[in-house]
């Protein structure tokens, strides 16, 4: 798809640095910008974010003369749409000296500075607009960290490796401070603060060394100040941040780990569209060119890429790993979380875990690598057993199993060796510390108290006599309650037949007793009855008594009351002015 | 109901890059549609004038092989920025107009070898007598409209409003306003700090406490968004809400607009031609108040609507004042023809 050139940028490459953390891929000479990430050079992909953004010149600074013929020579077999050109920088210069030697070629307006190992899927254009529209000095892309800085730090400790990013409300950068050890303390510029209303400092965000240069600016500041600056000591300008969106892909390749890291990003599904321009293998999500040969039984797991012409072994397994094109894979190797660059050979039955084989490197048939960094035209021996390690030497050296490998000093100036090692490696020195600080103490506590030690023995000796005395005589009586116990089962027997004999007397007295009590009760009824007859017979004379008493007692009536008749005749005809008299009144 | 509307979207410059077309559109266009998809650029006036701008920076910087060209590339280059802008948010009607003019013109102008700098001409000079002076001699007449002791009712935010107002109030008239608002754009405030700054008696009501005040206004005078042919009037979501109040209560209701806004269209509600906002403006509830209607967007069955523009028809509108007089709503038409007319000639 041709990109329409922007005339008003231009773009400059900073590819010269040696890659000294990257020892020892860079030992055969390669600059760090062309090693292989993805079978392509490292420099391919920005110069492929610089292509799609339409940005149309680019100069790509080189430290050396070795670097900016290596590079010229790839720039020749170069068919992209941009306009490259590899520019010598002296040796052993910053990147500010760098560019104040192409000062004078920057012609366009905005001018894009970005390091030469970022492999990014954020779209340039959007930042080059982004700066456009805020009229910026200078926009930075700043990206999110994978995971947090405080994550491998403990509570109350500042972290290290850390950006300090000032941002304002509307997401112009108005401090930056780039601190790879613990800062305690973070010092603010009064003119920052006085000229930003509100500033919200992050920790999240990391430099991704992709900068759009208003190139005004940039030249009057190269101008003004001869000394070394970096972008921190800029925040005079205007500067607008661009944050990376979010799930885009931003990474530097600068170190061991970064580069086995991109290496294997880039090949996921998500990033592998946007960023290889290639799809992967629908079925396998894997890379493997048409020309690679196959042994039966060759297992590539997804997240692979295999380059050209590469033979693998029958039996061979191939995981997460980047091959490189002219390699040998032989029978039963396994190759996992690895990157192979050209021409390597690994012979059966190798196991090679999370390391880098450098070009025309070698592994001898059943050697085991696991995190190693092979530097090229070396050659592992047989049934080596290396861990961490990075088997460094000139050529034709060969190591067999047993002998150590030299370490060649100037390979590694600065002594950076990332390599990822364990917890417990990474802390045996304070482990071990600890131990024989623990050991000594135990020690000494130990032969001070020797005879106090020995007197305590003796005293538990007694004891110990003591309660296996004790034990006997328990057992013992523990003996004699048994017995005991088995006797009063017996007569518990016994009185258990004495109750039940009892309790059959029992019964036989309670029938007798019902028995009586029936022949009580008929003889108290039969009394009753006589009783009640006697009682009638009683009644009925008592009546008859009762009736005569009355009859009589009338009877005298009837004669008083016909006595008194007559005497009442015998007066009323005798006197009747008489009062009447009650007669009745006298009887009694 | 609203489904013919164009929904509305977030513009940003990931957006904007995603599109494909950022590289071919010159910048200023660019920032323009990022100003206005986020709403800081509002008002008929402001986007027409804003939009002229760019056109003209946009002709200042096109390089043409030859005169005779001049129109075929030109064309898709404005074309382009169209279409941006319309990507970015709906073209308001004094904006089409603009746009038919100046595309008249382009047309008119593709046989001359000057092209460019007449074309510029004719930008300015609409921009300067359609635009401008039209709203210096309409503030200027309905200045004159408003006598002591009147309370002028008003609505939101109208650029002509404002300058009737203080052409007024440094007439020395003294009058009161009465601004009604409504969320949630609010614009009622900034039309109160325009009257405070120019010392005008001014009181901010909410659009639900206009029937407090119409008893003690005298007159309406509103902004307008496009005049159409039946007389009907576009204007910001509410102002036809104060009209019907205002005609209810017989208070005049006086709408200040410039010829150019006319359109020959018809309208009888506002929902065939409208504008959808943002509806997370909605949302937000000023003064810190708990926003209820936080997660809206994963309630089922909930939808939030925020119309930009609303139509009060002809019958609650007692005159439109435009440059060229005060006219009735219902002579709308005959200004529609006179324009026509003048374009035919021309």
């Amino acid at each position: 798809m041709p990109h329409r050139h922007d005339p008003c940028c231009q773009a400059v490459v900073l590819a010269g640095a040696s890659g000294s953390r990257l020892h020892p891929l860079n030992s055969g000479g390669t600059p760090k910008v062309l090693l292989p990430v993805a079978n392509r050079p490292l420099l391919s992909f920005p110069l492929r974010t610089l292509e799609e953004a339409g940005v149309a010149e680019v100069l790509v600074l080189c430290e050396g003369d070795a670097a900016a013929s290596a590079v010229q020579h790839w720039l020749a077999g170069y068919s992209g749409a941009l306009a490259v050109e590899a520019v010598r920088v002296t040796e052993g210069s910053s990147p500010v000296e760098a560019l104040r030697g192409v000062r004078d070629r920057l012609r366009a307006p905005h001018v894009v500075l970005l390091s030469g190992d970022v492999v990014t899927e954020v779209p340039l254009q959007a930042q080059l607009l982004t700066h456009r529209l805020r009229g910026a000095a200078v926009t930075p892309l700043l990206a999110r960290r994978r995971e947090s800085a405080a994550a491998e730090t403990k509570p109350g400790q500042a972290p290290k490796n850390v950006d300090y990013v000032g941002l304002t409300a509307d997401d112009g950068l108005a401090f930056y401070l780039h601190s790879p050890d613990r800062a305690r303390q973070l010092r603010i510029p009064q003119r920052v603060v006085d000229r930003v209303p509100s500033l919200t400092l992050r920790t999240d965000l990391t430099d991704m060394h992709v900068y759009v240069f208003q190139t005004e600016a940039l030249r009057a500041v190269l101008a003004a100040r001869q000394d070394l600056h970096s972008l921190e000591e800029s925040i005079a300008w205007r500067c607008a941040a661009f944050l990376a969106p979010e799930g885009a892909y931003c990474c530097r390749a600068n170190s061991l780990q970064a580069y086995a890291e991109v290496n294997r990003d880039v090949l996921a599904g998500a990033h592998a569209a946007s960023l290889l321009r290639e799809a992967p293998n629908a079925k396998y999500e894997n890379f493997v060119h048409s020309s690679v040969q196959m042994g039966s039984k060759a297992a590539v797991g997804a997240g692979c890429m295999i380059g050209e012409d590469v033979v693998l072994g029958d039996k061979s397994t191939v995981k997460r790993s980047v091959i490189g094109p002219n390699c040998r894979i032989g029978a039963g190797a396994k190759i996992i979380n690895s990157v192979l660059m050209a021409d390597v050979t690994v012979e059966d039955g190798a196991h090679v875990h999370g390391s880098i084989l450098c070009n025309r490197a070698g592994v001898g048939a059943g050697a085991s690598l696991r995190d190693c960094q092979v530097s090229p035209e070396f050659r592992v021996g047989e049934g080596a057993d290396l861990r961490g390690e990075v088997p460094a030497g000139g050529m034709n050296f060969y190591n067999t199993g047993g002998r150590p490998a030299t370490f060649d000093p100037f390979d590694d100036p600065r002594g950076f060796r990332k390599r990822p090692k364990s917890i417990f490696v990474r802390h045996s020195g304070k482990l071990s510390g600890l131990a024989v600080l623990f050991l000594t103490a135990t020690v000494i506590y130990l032969h001070s108290h020797r005879r106090t030690l020995h007197s305590h023995l003796a005293a538990k000796d007694y004891q110990l006599n003591a309660i296996v005395e004790e034990k006997e005589a328990i057992s013992r009586t523990l003996r004699e309650k048994d017995h005991k116990v088995s006797v009063k089962t017996v007569e518990s027997e016994h009185l258990r037949r004495t109750i039940e004999r009892l309790q059959e007397e029992v019964s036989t007295q309670s029938t007798r007793a019902l028995e009586a009590t029936r022949l009580a009760e008929e003889t108290t009824r039969a009394s009753a009855a006589k009783i009640k007859a006697l009682e009638e017979r009683l009644q009925a004379d008592t009546a008859r008594y009762t009736s005569q008493t009355v009859e009589a007692h009338m009877a005298r009536h009837h004669h008083r009351l016909s006595m008194l008749e007559t005497a009442m005749g015998h007066e009323r005809r005798e006197g009747e002015e008489e009062p009447q008299e009650d007669p009745f009144a006298k009887l009694p | 109901l609203f489904a013919h509307l164009p929904r509305h979207h977030e513009v940003d410059v990931a957006g904007v890059v995603a599109r494909g077309t950022a590289a071919a559109l010159p910048l200023p266009a660019i920032q323009l549609g990022l100003t206005l998809a986020q709403g800081s650029l509002r008002g008929a006036n402001a986007r027409c004038i804003a939009m002229l701008d760019v056109f003209r920076q946009v002709v200042l910087e096109f390089r043409s092989a030859g005169g005779r060209e001049f129109a075929r590339e030109l064309n898709p280059l404005l074309n382009s920025v169209i279409s941006f802008l319309v990507f970015c948010r709906p073209l308001s009607v004094s904006m089409g107009a603009a746009i038919k003019h100046v595309k008249a013109a382009v047309e008119k102008l593709k046989l001359e070898p000057s092209a460019k700098e007449r074309l510029l001409g004719v930008i300015s000079s609409f921009v300067q007598e359609k635009i401008l002076f039209a709203g210096d001699h309409l503030a200027g007449e309905a200045a004159k409209r408003i006598q002591s002791d009147d309370v002028v009712l008003t609505y939101g935010y109208s650029s002509v409003v404002a300058a009737v107002l203080l052409r007024a109030a440094a007439a020395g008239t003294p009058f009161a306003v009465v601004v009604a608002d409504a969320r949630p754009l609010l614009e009622g405030r900034r039309m109160l700090r325009a009257l405070l700054a120019a010392r005008v008696p001014a009181q901010y009501v909410a659009l639900n406490g206009l029937s407090f005040v119409l008893p003690r206004v005298t007159k309406v005078l509103l902004g307008a968004g496009a005049v159409l042919s039946n007389g009907a009037v576009l204007a910001r979501a509410g102002s036809a809400a104060v009209a019907m109040a205002a005609s209810a209560a017989h208070v005049p209701v006086l709408v200040a607009a410039e010829t150019y806004k006319f359109h020959e269209r018809v309208q009888l509600d506002s929902i065939t031609h409208n504008e959808l906002g943002d509806p997370d403006l909605l949302v937000e509830m000023p003064g810190g108040e708990k926003a209820w209607l936080e997660g809206w967007r994963e309630q089922e069955g909930l939808g939030l609507l925020s119309l930009m523009y609303d139509t009060m028809p002809a019958q609650f509108v007692s005159m439109v004042i435009t440059e060229v007089g005060a006219i009735p709503p219902t002579s709308v038409p005959v200004i529609l023809r006179e324009q026509r007319a003048d374009g035919n000639m021309a």
